[in-house]
This record gives C-alpha cells, structure tokens and sequence, in this order.
C-alpha cells in the first residue's frame, strides 16, 4: 500500500504546489460550480449572520462580488441573463470568518507544517471565507500568501495576516522570545511596516511588554489580540488589548496562585466550580464589554484531550495524510482515555463562561486553531466549532452570528462582510440541508468568496491526504 | 507579474526548484544586478533583480544530484539582496558578505558565529525628503528577533562600507533619518534584506518523511538483514530526527573489531622519543584496551600508546622507522606534511603495497622543515584513525629564536570518538558508512583522555602545538574562565600553521583547526584560577531551520600563584606579569617567511594553471533522506560543526554517495584527473567548493609531499600568508592557492574528511624530475 502511496503523494505534490498553478495560468475552472456575474440564489432558507431567525424562501442576487438584494423569492427582481440556481431544500449563510486560523497546523509527534496550500483550500471548501491567522510561525510566508490569495494565484479565503508570536524568554524558540518592552515596540514596528494587521501576545509575555506592543501597534494602525498566561484578562484590558483568545482556558486571573508576570501552572484545573455569575467573573465580563475586548471561542482545540467527547469524526482522518491521521488517531484516543486530559466539568465550563459572556452582552466570535494534537484541522475544525457552540447553549442562528458577523465586527470590516445583506460582499456557502435540522455544516456545498461560487466537495478532493502536509 | 521566488520559499523542493526554472524561461532571464547597479561588485553581479516588496531572495537553480561545474563563489551564500519597501520605489541593493582576514580557513567569534564586513551597493533610493522630514539614510544590522539593532552607518547611493556584522541570522534595514548620525532607528524602513543564513525555517517535515517510514527504505542490495545487524547510532541531544529516517540502515555490513577486549593489553599515554639524525624507531600498530569513561574498549594504538609516540626530532635530520602491522587489517603509516622521499609517503597503491597483518615495512623518514606533524594510516584510516591511530612529531627549528621563549611547550592532539551504548559504533565493512558528512564523534579526546590537563604559574606563556585528528570534525578552540562562563576568552597568538610560521603573527580569540590541520599558538595566562579548553561552534537544528550553540569543554588549564606578581625579579620599568609578557605582548614579523615567499609574489595575480571544483554525486538515498535535504538545500553553513543529522548521515554508505573532485576543463573526477608537473613548476590552482551540490560542506583539501600558499578566497587576498599542506574549504567558497613542486614523485590529493577520501575524493599527480 505505502509503495502505490508515495508516487501518488509525489503526483499531488507537483499539482499543488502555488507555483505549479500559477503555471497552470491559474485555470481553477473545475473547483468553480457557478462562476462569477450574475447569479441568482432562489428559494433559500437564509441564515443571515445578524443572529435573526432563519428566513425560508428567499432570493439572493449576486451581481459581480456583491449581494444586490436579498428578499422572498417573486419579490426579488432578477435581471435578464441571471443565472438562476434553485437551491430548494439548502440553506445559506454568511461565510465564515475565523478568528484564530492559522496557516500552519501541528500534529502529533512534533510534526509542523505551513500548510500554504491544502490549508488555505480547506478553509475555503469548509465555508471559512476570512481569516485571521492569530499567530505565525513564518510571518513572511503568511504574507505572501495572503498577496497570492488576493492575486487571484491561490485559492483560499480572505486573509489577515498576523506578526511573530510575542511571548517572554520562556517561550518556544520559533517565537519572539521578548526581553523588554522596547523589543516588542520595535517587533511591532517592523511587522505592521511590512504588512501585518494583527499581532498575537502569547502565554509568557510580560505586562510591561504586552502593553508596549498594544501601544505600538496602536500607533501604527494594527491590533493585538492574545493567548495568555502569565497576564490576566483584566489586566490584558486594563494595557488596551482588542481581543483575546480561547476563553477561559487562557485566563489564568481566578487561579489563587496566580502572581504577577507569571503563568501559574495548571491553573484551569481548579476552574471546574468556577461560578460564571460570581463577582470575579462577571468583573472580568464587565471590563471586556466596556472596553470593546471581544473574545474568540476555540472549543474544538481542547476537545481532543477531553475525556467521554465523541470520537474524531472519521472525515477528519479522511482529509489528513494518512500516517498523520494514524498519529492524531492514536493521541486522540489515549488523551480521552485520561492521559494529560482535560476535566470534562472544565470543558463544560469553558462553554458555559462562553455563553455567560453573551449573556452578559459580550462579543464572541469563534475560531478553529488548527495546532495542538491534530485533531482540528483548518476549516472541519471550524465546522467543528459549530456544533460545539450549538453545544454551549446557543441557537443556530446565534452560532451563525458569533462565526460570521462577530468575527467581521472584530476585524473591523461589518459593513462589507459577515452579514447576508444587500450591499455586503458575496461571501456566502450553500449547505445542501436545512442547518438548523442537520444541526452541522458537513453538507457545504458551495462556497462563495467575492462572487465565485467555489466547489466545495472538489475541493476538499483537491487536498485529500495532504492535510498535516503541505 | 509572476513571482517565481515566492514558491521556492514556501516549499524549497526540486519540483518547485524545477518549477521556478520553468517560469524563469518563460519570463526571461532576470536582468541581474548588473543592469541596475553598473558598478556592483562581481560576486553579487548575477543576483535578480531586487525592486519590488518580497523579501525572499532567489537561490540557485537547484539541488544538483551530480554536481556543476561552476567554478565561482556562490553569490546566494555570500550576498544580501536588498528589497525596498513601498516607500522605495524602485530603489535596490545587493551587499556582500566578506569574511574579515584571519589566519584560519573561515572567521569567527570565539563562539562560532561567523564573522562579515558587509559591503553594500545602492541604487535608486529616493531622495529622503520625499519621504517626510529626513535628510539621509542609515543602515542597521539586527537578528530575527530584533534585539540588539545596530547601527552600521549612514548610507548612499553607490558603494559603502558597512563594517562587521557577527549574528547567525539576521536583518539589515535601511531607513530613512532626520540626521546621517541617528543612532537609535526612528524613521521609515526604506530597503531591507535578510542574511542567507535566516533563509532556514523550520523544515515542513512531513512532506514526504511520514510515507517514508518503514519499507521504503530498504534497496535491492539490502537483501541482509541490516535491521538486525545494526543499531540505532547516538543521536544528537535535544535535535529529534525525521520519524522518516528512522528505519533507514547502512546499506553495508556492520565491521566490528574482532577481538576479546580483557585479553588485550592496557592502552599507554603518549611517551616521548627523541630521535637523533640517523636515529631508528620500532613501530608497532595493535590492538590495546583503552579505558574511556568508565568503559573499556578494543581499540588500536602505535606502540600501545594513545596517542603514538611523540617523536621529537632536529629540523633537516632523517631517521627510521621499523614499522610492524599487528592489526588484523592492511595499513600502511602516512608521514602528513613531511616533504619527504616519495617511496615513504605511506600510501597504499601508490607509494607502497599495504602493509599485510603480521608484516613490516622500513620507513625513512626526512624533516626539511621546523613544526608540528603528524603520522597516521593512509587505509581505511575512517576506521584506523578513528580507532587511535596517530602521533605527533615535533620538529625543532635548527634557528634559535624561531620562536619566542615561553614557560611550557605543550603537543596538543584533538579528537573525537563515536561511542554507542556500550563500544565505538561500528564501522562500515565494504565501505565507511557516515559517508555524507563524516564520522563526528560524540566524545572529546584531547590528547587521548576525556578531560585534557595542564599547570601552569599566573604569568606563564605556554606554546600550543595543536593538531586535529579527528574524522570529519573541525574545532573552534578558546580557552575561557571558568567560572564565568561568558567572560572574555584569552587572546590566542597564532605563529605557525602546517609547514612554516606565518608571515606575521597575529591575535585571534579562538582557533579554527579543521582535520589535519596544525596550528602552533600561544597563550600567556594572566590570572590565577582555571581555564577551560572550550570548543565552541554554531551547529544547526536542520529540523527546526535553527542555530544550535554547541560548546564543550575539552580541558582546563590550572594557573597557580599571585595574579600580577612577577615570578622572577623583572626590571622595574616593565609592567610584565611573567618572564615573556613583554615577548607575548609583541607580534613578530618572520622576515625568512615574507623573503620566502617574495620569490612567488609576481604570479599571485597571473590566471589559474588548473581548477578544480569539489562536489558530490548521490544515488538511490531513502526517501526521507533525501527530503530532507533537499529542504536543508536552501542554506548552507560554511562549515558543518557538528553532528546534528546523525540518522541521515549514518545511513549513507559508498553505495549511494560519492564525493568528487573534478577538473572542470577536462571533464576528469577523482583519480581520472592526470596532472604532471616538472620539479620547480609552481602552478596557481583554483579550488570550488560547489554549492549546488546536493549536500554542499566544507573539505579540508590535503596536498602532499609539497607545499602551497593560500593565495585568495572569494577574491579576497590573503595578507599574511603560511606555508600549508591541508586547506580548510567553505561551502560555496573559491580559493586560489599556489602550489610549489619541489620533491618529485606520486603525490596525493584528497579531502582529509576521512570518510570523504573512502568515497574515492583523492587523485594523484607525478612531479617529475629530480631536486638537483
């Protein structure tokens, strides 16, 4: 079996290099099932994004890469020429924006990829129409990505590409390790001139430097968002940070030990009575909502290492390249069966401080983080994160809201994307079910990014095996 | 437009390397520097055109599994290319990297950080008003990280001089400043460029390895069982290895010293004979015991001692040495950097027939010139020398200040052993294996022992003869306080290498010896407390694209007494520490040596006689192998330090690797090459050392029975030459050395990377004629 694999992963290889395409006089004709113009989606049930209830029989015209109109079906005036696609029985809704999409992955045993290219496809196929990368490992490689994306020589989703890791001397080496705030004025500095729009604080990061690095970025037209440690959320806020990632997992201020510039260990594990409606919390909640600090929910990265959690779905080991899937599959299984895993009762608490900081009137948005052990791939581990927040207690179309709208609003583009709106850009996917009855995205169809729509099952064939690869 | 270079980046594979070819041909040959920067320097003359905002710089064409021809320094490794920002228009730049002198064959910090002066040429920026409120550019140095940044100095359109830059991987900017003297960076980022070194990221390691694992790598010749015959090798702490590498084997059967190790006797330290002119040694290559750590292991010594004996000797005497083989394999004792009689050279096939197990052979042995050498096998010496076969002879110069006076003279032999779990890791039967890179070991052996040793009073100067014995390792030596660590090291003053003293002597921080190479230096220690001989390098963590420091500590030198107090009574005017402070404190000019070498000074510039370029052929590697280095292709060290690929470099054999040396006007390699000289040809070579090669590295290229000069590297020329016998060649470097023929006879050529000269990296060429 290896012997017929190796030629055929070699074969795949010379197609899906960026290069070899561009050869290929960047003909994506066969992933388009219906090209750019004039097209009419009629008779959809529509999942706005603006967290309205779903909205049967409803036409939505698309007229370059924008949505012209949107109404009932007979009330919408299709213009002569249209291209007029019935998508009875499917329901619509805003593409994606992933907020913690990285274009890189990690699996088990060490093993790192850019995954530049089957990455950047499955975000698409999945119906993740924009991303914040959150984080790079290759800072120059996401931006040339992203300049090939936007040039038409890539096929993936809108990107926001983020600067180095910023974290303190204790972090990984393909990070910057920070030694002061001035290094980190100088880092962000040098990354916003070359065309980075986010900057991600990491979890040894100093208060002294997070809140250089959040005025420097300031300063230069950027934001910062974080996964912390040894800063607090409170104090994150208090330094004038834009966003912060993972929820609770990542905040370590209602760990007693917690002391200041340190990351306590294992802090989460004393989290699962933590009261959601407790003073502590809810100040925290206070502080985030007053000053416009947004929170990105990553279930389905701590899933895998959650006892009693279902199985990986088996077309997350489908999509991966085969011997990765048997390393994902093997850590999956032994890190639910209780090796370093998390308390479910945290897990459950995660998703409910989520739900609480709804309540509460806080924005949330979602994203995949395909790092970890492997088990969230980009885009399925976006899809993933659906069903965990249905999960959490939130309607379908709230779920459709915190994926889409929410995550534009972060971005700060709400008014062209997010929304299936007249006006918007035509980033939309097609789920050939009715969503709020499959209760998952697994049927996506079709993927519209500015005015294409995108086969999604062609291609997600595209980069079978390849995933964890390249 | 497109931009070939960005997929090179982003996957530096062949398919891409091809892909980018294609795309080249179909866009046109770039313009080159050339065309935008007239006056550009000719090593960096072929880089692409830099306008634009990528950053990532073009690299050769791609990995050549044969070998190139090309004949010139590699300007991928050697130049910067300078990008401009938005801001800069269409301005561009190229700079390169030249390695400041020093007397070794690469420079750099006692830390192994190589050493640069950069040198920039400029075009097109903007004038800096147009960009704001600024009057001039400034250039910075700074690493990835971004701390420290580093003013280099104000910079213009055209040529400038940037000074030294001494990081592993970083930046230079160009922005643009209120004032020429800014010294903190304010203003806009104008031009910029990344070092080639920072061109290594983090491999994407999957890309072949996992569908490499088992099964894919075993050949049609492995129809053994090698996974049974052999052991995993050590592997390199803290550098975990490619899960697709990890079932390759040696596709040769495992060689094993077959003897009882409690039979034989106890290995001896090195002992001392002075032989007078005329004088005989019995030599005698065995089997001994020797303990190393707390193991016992069969290894092989001249006389039972590890090292050989010293044999100490007058400058112009001639002796003899009655040699006896008692090992179970051929030999046959090669006298290295001795112009001697060409039917003592020692070489199997070309001065004599080996030396058969229970046989002998006669050697008469002359020392024309004053220094340090050494002996050692001329078979299968990767085995041989690895297992302890070598010692020194020193030669006392007939003149009696040919060196400065000093308190101790101290023979230093340096080496490292490659242990496994419980004996030396085996050796490769029908070829060595190790055969890309070498076999570096994981143990120190200074002077024979694990920890080397020495006393000295505060204020002493001790003479260092060093050699490196070793298979494939070169050394970065300093001798550093131990109790602080990252305190300065002592000032190192080098007076000899291999044949001769040099023109002048000079200060260095630290050593660069490579195999086979000599150094003679000295060292006064000023203060009482201990030093450790530390040999400190730079390797690289090929699977993370990361420099890796490696520093080990091989001996520590104890001084003695009351810092500053003069050990014997001193004229008061003089503030020396000890008897020869003043003498340490100054650099000698040899004036001998600089009249020696006057008589060759009219052809340092005429045209090369003969080239030769050093590259390597590859066939059938596993898989994953071969991945990998295909990525770790987008960058190489100048020197490979140390051993961080220890599965991939193991399992490579003489089945699938062979290192070359190829006369590009000829077409001829290795021992098809023909050259013939007369006695008192001096004939100009150039040397390059190909980086297109799929595994470029450094070769420490041994001539012998003659001597030769160094004349340029990259076309810089040497300013303080000595008389050598083995050169230390960087990767994608060029080097002109000039080679004098005085001794007549068959003389070799070969890499002294010991498993590089198994690969059949060697020729011979005649000298015909006769000294008188």
């Amino acid at each position: 079996m290896k012997s017929i694999l190796i030629p055929s992963v070699l074969t795949l290889l010379l197609a899906a290099l960026p290069g070899t395409a561009s050869l290929a006089a960047q003909n994506f004709d066969e992933y388009v099932a219906i090209p750019g113009g004039t097209v009419a989606l009629t008779n959809a049930k529509v999942i706005d994004g603006t967290g309205a209830p779903a909205m049967m029989g409803q036409t939505i015209l698309i007229e370059g890469d924008r949505i012209t109109a949107v109404g009932p079906t007979g009330s919408v005036q299709v213009p002569a020429g249209a291209n007029v696609v019935d998508v009875s029985g499917k329901t619509v809704i805003p593409g994606l924006v992933g907020l913690h999409n990285h274009s890189y992955y990690t699996g088990g045993n060490g093993r790192a990829a850019q995954l530049s290219f089957s990455g950047s496809r499955l975000y698409l196929a999945s119906g993740v129409t924009t991303i914040r990368t959150t984080g790079a490992q290759q800072p120059y490689a996401e931006l040339n990505l992203q300049r090939e994306i936007e040039a038409g020589r890539v096929i993936g989703p809108t990107m926001y590409a983020t600067g180095p890791y910023l974290t303190g001397e204790q972090g990984s080496q393909t990070m910057t390790r920070l030694e002061g705030p001035e290094q980190a004025r100088r880092v962000v500095r040098y990354w916003a001139e070359e065309g980075v729009s986010w900057f991600k604080a990491y979890t040894w990061i100093s208060r002294a430097e997070l809140g250089a690095a959040i005025e420097e970025a300031h300063r230069n037209g950027v934001k910062v968002t974080a996964h912390l440690c040894s800063v607090g959320y409170r104090e994150a806020v208090a330094l004038g940070i834009d966003n912060l990632e993972h929820g609770l997992f990542a905040n370590s201020e209602y760990d007693p030990n917690k002391r200041p510039d340190e990351c306590p260990p294992g802090f989460r594990s004393g989290y699962a009575n933590l009261d959601v409606n407790g003073p502590d919390v809810q100040a925290t909640f206070r502080d985030m909502i007053d000053n416009d600090v947004a929170m990105t929910s990553t279930l389905v990265v701590y899933e895998i290492s959650v006892a009693g959690r279902p199985p990986i779905d088996e077309r997350v080991y489908d999509v991966l390249a085969p011997e990765i899937a048997e390393e994902v599959r093997a850590i999956a299984v032994a890190r639910r069966a209780g090796q370093g895993a998390i308390d479910p009762a945290v897990f459950a608490k995660a998703m409910e401080y989520e739900r609480a900081f709804v309540d509460a009137g806080g924005l949330l948005a979602a994203g995949v983080d395909p790092t970890g052990y492997g088990a969230a791939p980009p885009g399925y581990g976006d899809q993933r994160n659906y069903e965990l927040l249905l999960e959490a207690g939130f309607t379908a179309p709230e779920v459709v809201q915190i994926m889409s709208h929410n995550g534009a609003r972060i971005l700060g583009i709400d008014s062209d994307v997010g929304t299936v709106e007249a006006g918007k850009v035509a980033d939309l996917v097609v789920i050939d079910a009715d969503l709020e009855a499959a209760g998952n995205l697994h049927a996506t169809e079709v993927v519209f990014r500015h005015g294409i729509g995108w086969d999604s099952p062609k291609l997600i064939e595209s980069i079978r095996g390849l995933v964890g690869v390249r | 437009m497109l931009q070939p270079v960005l997929s090179r980046i982003v996957s530096p594979i062949p398919s891409v390397q091809a892909t980018t070819t294609l795309l080249a041909l179909l866009l046109g040959a770039p313009a080159g520097m050339r065309a935008q920067i007239p006056d550009v320097t000719a090593l960096c003359a072929d880089r692409p055109p830099a306008t634009g905002i990528s950053l990532f710089s073009d690299a050769p064409p791609s990995p050549e599994r044969a070998g190139s021809a090309n004949s010139r320094p590699a300007s991928d490794l050697n130049c910067i290319d300078l990008f401009s920002t938005t801001r800069g228009g269409d301005a561009a730049g190229v700079i390169q990297l030249q390695r400041p002198w020093s007397p070794y064959g690469v420079t750099v910090t006692a830390d192994g950080i190589h050493r640069h002066e950069l040198v920039a040429w400029l075009a097109r920026l903007p004038e800096p008003s147009t960009l704001g409120p600024y009057n001039a550019y400034v250039a910075w140095a700074t690493p990835l990280a971004l701390d420290p940044v580093v003013r280099l100095g104000e910079v213009t359109n055209g040529r400038n001089e940037l000074g030294e830059v001494a990081f592993n991987k970083y930046l230079v900017w160009i922005t643009a400043e209120v004032s020429g003297d800014a010294t903190e960076r304010e203003g806009p980022l104008v031009v910029r460029g990344r070092s080639p070194s920072s061109r290594m990221e983090a491999h994407d390691l999957m890309a072949l390895a996992p569908s490499a694992e088992e099964g894919m790598t075993m050949r049609s010749s492995d129809m053994v069982n090698m996974a049974e015959a052999w052991t995993i090798p050590p592997m390199y702490e803290g550098v975990p290895m490619l899960p697709g590498v990890m079932s390759s084997r040696p596709a040769v059967t495992p060689l094993r010293p077959q003897v009882e190790v409690s039979t034989l006797p106890e290995a001896r330290p090195r002992e001392v004979v002075r032989l007078p002119d005329g004088g005989t040694l019995d030599l005698e290559a065995g089997f001994v015991r020797k303990r190393v750590g707390d193991r016992d292991l069969a290894m092989m010594a001249f006389n039972g001692q590890i090292p050989g004996p010293l044999i100490e000797v007058t400058e112009a005497a001639t002796v003899f040495v009655n040699f006896r083989n008692e090992t179970p394999m051929p030999t046959a004792v090669h006298w290295h950097g001795l112009r001697l009689d060409n039917r003592y050279d020692g070489v199997p096939g070309v001065t004599q027939d080996p030396v058969p197990p229970g046989r002998t052979f006669r050697y008469q042995i002359y020392f024309p010139d004053p220094g340090i050498y050494w002996y050692h096998p001329h078979h299968r010496e990767d085995v041989q020398q690895e297992l302890g076969l070598a010692g020194n002879m020193l030669v006392e110069p007939l003149e009696t200040d040919y060196y400065n006076d000093v308190d101790h003279e101290e023979v230093v032999m340096l080496d490292d052993l490659l242990l496994g779990t419980d004996d030396v890791v085996p050796f490769g039967k029908e070829s060595a294996n190790y055969m890309l890179m070498g076999r570096f070991g994981n143990v120190f052996l200074t002077n024979g022992e694990p920890e080397y040793g020495l006393d000295v009073d505060a204020g002493d100067v001790v003479r260092f003869h060093l050699t490196n014995v070793s298979n494939t390792r070169t050394f970065n030596l300093s001798f550093r306080p131990t109790d602080d660590r990252a305190g300065a090291p002592l000032p190192i003053k080098v007076v000899a290498s291999d044949v001769s003293r040099f023109e002048r002597e000079s200060l260095t921080e630290s050593v660069v010896i490579a195999p086979a190479e000599r150094y003679t230096v000295e060292v006064e220690f000023p203060f009482s407390g201990a030093w450790a001989l530390t040999n400190h390098v730079q390797g690289i963590n090929h699977r993370q694209g990361l420099f890796l420091a490696e520093a080990s500590v091989l001996g520590r030198v104890a001084v003695s007494g009351r810092d500053g107090a003069p050990r014997v009574n001193t004229a008061a005017a003089s503030p020396a520490l000890g008897v020869h402070a003043h003498e340490f404190s100054t650099l000698r000019t040899h004036e001998d040596v600089v009249a020696d070498i006057d008589q060759y000074r009219h052809l340092f510039d005429t045209a090369p006689d003969r080239e030769l370029v050093m590259t390597l052929e590859v066939d059938e590697l596993p898989m994953a192998i071969e991945q990998s280095m295909n990525l770790d292709w987008v960058y190489f060290n100048p020197v490979e330090w140390t051993g961080t690929m220890p599965m991939m470099n193991w399992a490579t054999s003489g089945e699938e690797v062979s290192w070359i040396l190829r006369e590009p006007a000829t077409g001829a390699e290795n021992d098809a090459i023909a050259w013939r000289f007369q006695v008192g040809d001096v004939v100009k070579i150039r040397i390059t050392n190909d980086r297109a090669a799929f595994h470029a590295m450094q070769h420490p290229l041994h001539i012998h029975g003659q001597r030769f000069l160094v004349l340029e590297q990259n076309g810089i020329p040497n300013e303080n030459m000595v008389w050598k016998d083995t050169v230390l060649l960087p990767t994608g470097s060029t080097t002109d050395i000039l080679l004098e023929l005085t001794n007549p006879g068959r003389w070799m050529v070969h890499c002294h990377i010991a498993e590089h000269l198994e690969s059949g990296m060697k020729f011979v060429f005649d000298v015909e004629g006769s000294l008188e």
